[in-house]
């Protein structure tokens, strides 16, 4: 492999997500001289190859826009022992022993080593979260100090922050991602915002499912709502409208959202904003630089325990080998990269563990948001496929004396249907009633129709679908983690991740309170309940014990990926302080949702960009002055 | 592979179809074995070469569509008007991508289909969905094209008519039935399936801000019927 000369920066940063763009963004405004290493492809000019490649994708899964293909010329998972980048895919989490098998390291890009297999996947090229939804949800006051109001949970700890010190900070990210929302409608389980604050546009309206919804709400009854043990009236469970990165109205160059229901995998008009947007605004302050197709291998450490580069392999062309040094490191890998590149550096010996991983907290406590999901038809129409995905939830529920027990929830209420819950409507349904099958289990009789018949049939169950979400809090476990695997490499040779997963009781708990709110919700709703039976082989069933009957459930990913990189407030039980810098190497920043100390229930991504925002402002005030 | 996370290919019930002659074989024969079934299939395979298509021919395909799929013709074919033999007029013209489609890979049974809608063409326009709708399913080929052009409508996607007779009359049909493939981006963005729902396709709106909060407009003005 031929090397390339090293080149010195003020900043090196590794990934251009969220985290890496925004402080590369902050950087180059401030006149400081900044690369990123970004592992997937380039940013392409505009996003007409990802169309043209989710239009043609028949699993319109969220990865199917980007770049690497998850399918072979011969129509399998691409080996990922073959991929420069590699990345998982949700094809990738299916039962043992078939296609997708999630043991199976020839089409599961992570090393699943269970004994659950972890259900959330990323992306490469800006981080991949083109692929996000849009909803910015400050976390609560009480999110930040879980240990000190819930005790009797060994696994919590606090933030060395408070809601307080990110209160600014939460507002600074809201304009930059152009956030959509309702100051007053915020304002609940002791959310507060500075003295005439405002958000940047009006909220993006709620849809007729919202509405369904909300309606339901207004009947609940003590006795109803006493299983979920919140202490308060059952009048404060409401739907709210969420915040969100999404523009409803024309905002810094961008049209207002048009409703195309497809935010995940890709919105077609960039309405709802994304770190490309940003990437743009950074690399046209001429300081920064990205480097594309370009995997950090190595954090070299110097002698004074400092870092002093990054080595790299580049493989836009012949692979080559080269080097950045920097005043300062930041590596904003996402939550399962970071800890990898960590891990993988082991200075010759003399960081053995890895980098920045003398607490031998690198890599554990992988939390997401366990996703419980359940479907049914509304006994009037809903009109489902309209709108973002999602407009509105049930955030009421994210923190209450049942923490003491049991994992909260917030409840996402579905715009689009069952197009990810049965395998892929409108299709699902379409080919049982045109073709006589039941895979949608609404075509019992297997009727096959034609014309005016199949017209109003399909109409009727499209317009009637419904489904509903909840995010589970997810407990930080020691246990989860990740390592790298000791035998299997990806196409640049470099280990790839090892993924030790499970639920805790208290977790599992949190998934039992959500199917009882669902049983609630669908009963006031009067939905007639499709939800599918779990299958034995599926890999993420669980029983549990509920009223004296045993019910099997499961989950699915929510795509938040936390933990692994904590923050604390001492060196011996965390990697990185509150401006998530490392303990062990004073210019090593980590950034992202890896060094949440705990997780719960809020879409990350508005706090990774407020802790961002303010490790930028800290390295520029203090680190670069 | 064509199936995502939560997609099983469901198990086929039977009985009902019990009596019905599959291309010469009895459904209980061909339920014999999947090898024995797929030989049966094969003999709908062999269906000659593409032709030449005919002005003709175009207005009996979307007579055909618009029958198969209760959409109308204007719908489907933008300025199609059937009193001056004109198929259609609109700049998109998926119609003819759809026709070159099937020509290519079902010559024969699309000509019977295609005959089939051309016959009908003396009937009132009351009648004649019906008409065609019985007609077509009067044999295997003809039946299986035409779900398989009312999916293409629908969804901007083939699928290919010897699976779909796979997954309809096999007890236990091979994973790869299910298999189908997007005909092409502007087949995906063209799809009715979602303005059956009165909706759009996902990723395809032609609507403005705000609309999800408002109940949508009826479904005629989507379809046309």
């Amino acid at each position: 492999m031929a090397a390339e000369s090293c080149v010195e920066y003020d900043v090196a940063i590794v990934g251009a997500g969220f985290a890496g763009a925004l402080i590369a963004n902050e950087l180059g405004k401030a006149g400081k001289k900044v690369v990123i290493l970004e592992a997937g492809d380039r940013v392409p000019p505009n996003i007409n190859d990802y169309m043209k490649r989710f239009y043609m994708a028949t699993a319109k899964v969220p990865e199917s826009p980007y770049t690497p293909e998850v399918f072979d010329t011969a129509g399998n998972l691409t080996d990922p022992g073959k991929v420069n980048a590699g990345r998982p895919t949700v094809l990738s989490l299916l039962p043992k022993g078939g296609f997708g098998d999630w043991t199976d390291p020839k089409q599961s890009y992570l090393i699943q080593k269970g004994p659950r297999p972890f259900a959330s996947t990323y992306d490469r090229v800006a981080g991949g979260t083109q692929h996000w939804l849009g909803t910015c949800l400050r976390f609560v006051p009480a999110d930040f100090k879980m240990k000190t109001n819930y005790p009797s949970v060994p696994q919590f700890v606090d933030w060395p922050i408070g809601y307080d010190d990110l209160n600014d900070w939460y507002g600074k990210a809201e304009e930059e991602l152009a956030v959509s929302a309702d100051l007053d409608e915020q304002k609940y389980v002791g959310i507060h915002f500075p003295v005439n604050y405002k958000y940047p546009m009006p909220k993006i309206p709620s849809s007729l499912v919202d509405v369904a919804v909300a309606d339901a709400l207004k009947s609940l009854t003590e006795d109803e709502t006493k299983f979920l043990e919140m202490e308060r009236p059952p009048t404060q469970i409401r739907v709210r409208n969420l915040p969100a990165a999404r523009n409803s109205q024309p905002y810094r160059n961008r049209r207002a959202c048009a409703g195309n229901t497809n935010c995940i995998p890709i919105c077609p008009i960039q309405a709802k904003y994304d770190p490309t947007i940003t990437l743009n605004d950074a690399t046209n302050t001429g300081f920064v630089e990205i480097m594309d197709r370009t995997v950090a291998s190595d954090i070299v450490v110097g002698e004074n325990g400092r870092i002093s580069q990054i080595n790299f392999i580049r493989y836009a062309g012949p692979k080559t080998s080269g080097c950045v040094k920097a005043k300062i490191y930041v590596i904003a890998a996402n939550g399962i990269e970071t800890p990898r590149l960590l891990l993988m550096s082991r200075n010759g010996g003399r960081t053995v563990n890895g980098v920045a991983n003398s607490s031998d907290m690198v890599g554990r406590n992988l939390m997401d948001h366990p996703y419980y999901v359940a479907w049914g038809l509304t006994p009037t129409p809903v009109y489902p496929y309209r709108g973002p995905l999602i407009t509105s939830g049930i955030g009421d529920l994210c923190d209450g004396p049942f923490r003491a027990k049991r994992g909260a929830f917030r409840v996402d209420i579905g715009n689009e249907g069952w197009n990810f819950v049965v395998g892929g409507d409108p299709n699902v349904t379409t080919l049982d009633f045109v073709n006589g099958l039941n895979r949608s289990k609404v075509n019992g009789g297997q009727e096959a129709l034609f014309g005016k018949k199949l017209v109003e049939t399909l109409n009727d169950k499209f317009t009637h679908q419904f489904r509903v979400g909840f995010l589970v809090e997810q407990t930080p476990d020691l246990e989860n983690r990740v390592t790298l695997s000791e035998l299997l490499n990806d196409g640049l040779g470099l280990p790839r991740p090892e993924i030790s997963y499970d639920l805790s009781d208290y977790t599992r708990q949190g998934i039992v309170a959500a199917y009882r709110m669902k049983n609630l919700l669908f009963r006031k709703m009067g939905v007639n309940e499709f939800t599918e039976k779990v299958a034995k082989n599926e890999p993420t069933r669980f029983d549990e014990l509920i009223d004296d009957k045993i019910v099997t459930l499961s989950y699915i990913g929510a795509g938040h990926i936390m933990g692994t990189c904590r923050m604390g407030a001492r060196k011996d039980n965390s990697v990185v302080n509150s401006f998530q810098q490392s303990w062990d190497h004073d210019n090593l920043y980590l950034v992202g949702s890896s060094t949440f100390p705990t997780g719960a229930t809020a879409n990350p991504t508005l706090t990774i960009v407020a802790l961002s925002l303010r490790t930028a402002d800290k390295i520029l005030r203090e680190d670069l002055r | 592979m064509t199936d995502l996370p939560h997609s099983k290919p469901s198990s086929i019930a039977h009985g009902e179809k019990e009596h019905e002659m599959v291309g010469g074989f009895t459904r209980r024969k061909v339920l014999a074995g999947a090898a024995a079934a797929t030989a049966a299939m094969s003999v709908g395979a062999v269906d000659g070469s593409a032709r030449a298509q005919t002005r003709q021919d175009m207005v009996a395909f979307v007579l055909l569509s618009s029958a198969l799929t209760g959409i109308a013709e204007v719908k489907l074919a933008p300025g199609f008007d059937l009193a001056k033999s004109e198929p259609g007029s609109d700049p998109v013209d998926v119609k003819q991508e759809y026709f070159n489609w099937v020509n290519k890979r079902r010559p024969a049974a699309l000509k019977r289909l295609l005959q089939i809608a051309a016959d009908s063409q003396k009937l009132s326009a009351a009648d004649r969905a019906q008409a065609i709708i019985d007609k077509v399913q009067a044999t295997p080929d003809t039946k299986y094209l035409a779900r398989g052009i009312v999916l293409m409508w629908y969804l901007g996607a083939w699928y290919d008519p010897d699976n779909l007779r796979a997954l309809a009359e096999l007890q236990n049909p091979p994973a790869n039935a299910f298999k189908f493939e997007v005909i092409s981006p502007k087949a995906y963005t063209q799809g009715w399936a979602l303005r059956v729902a009165q909706a759009h396709p996902m990723g395809f709106s032609e609507m403005q801000f705000g609309y999800w909060s408002r109940p949508p407009s009826a479904r005629i003005d989507f379809i046309g019927n």
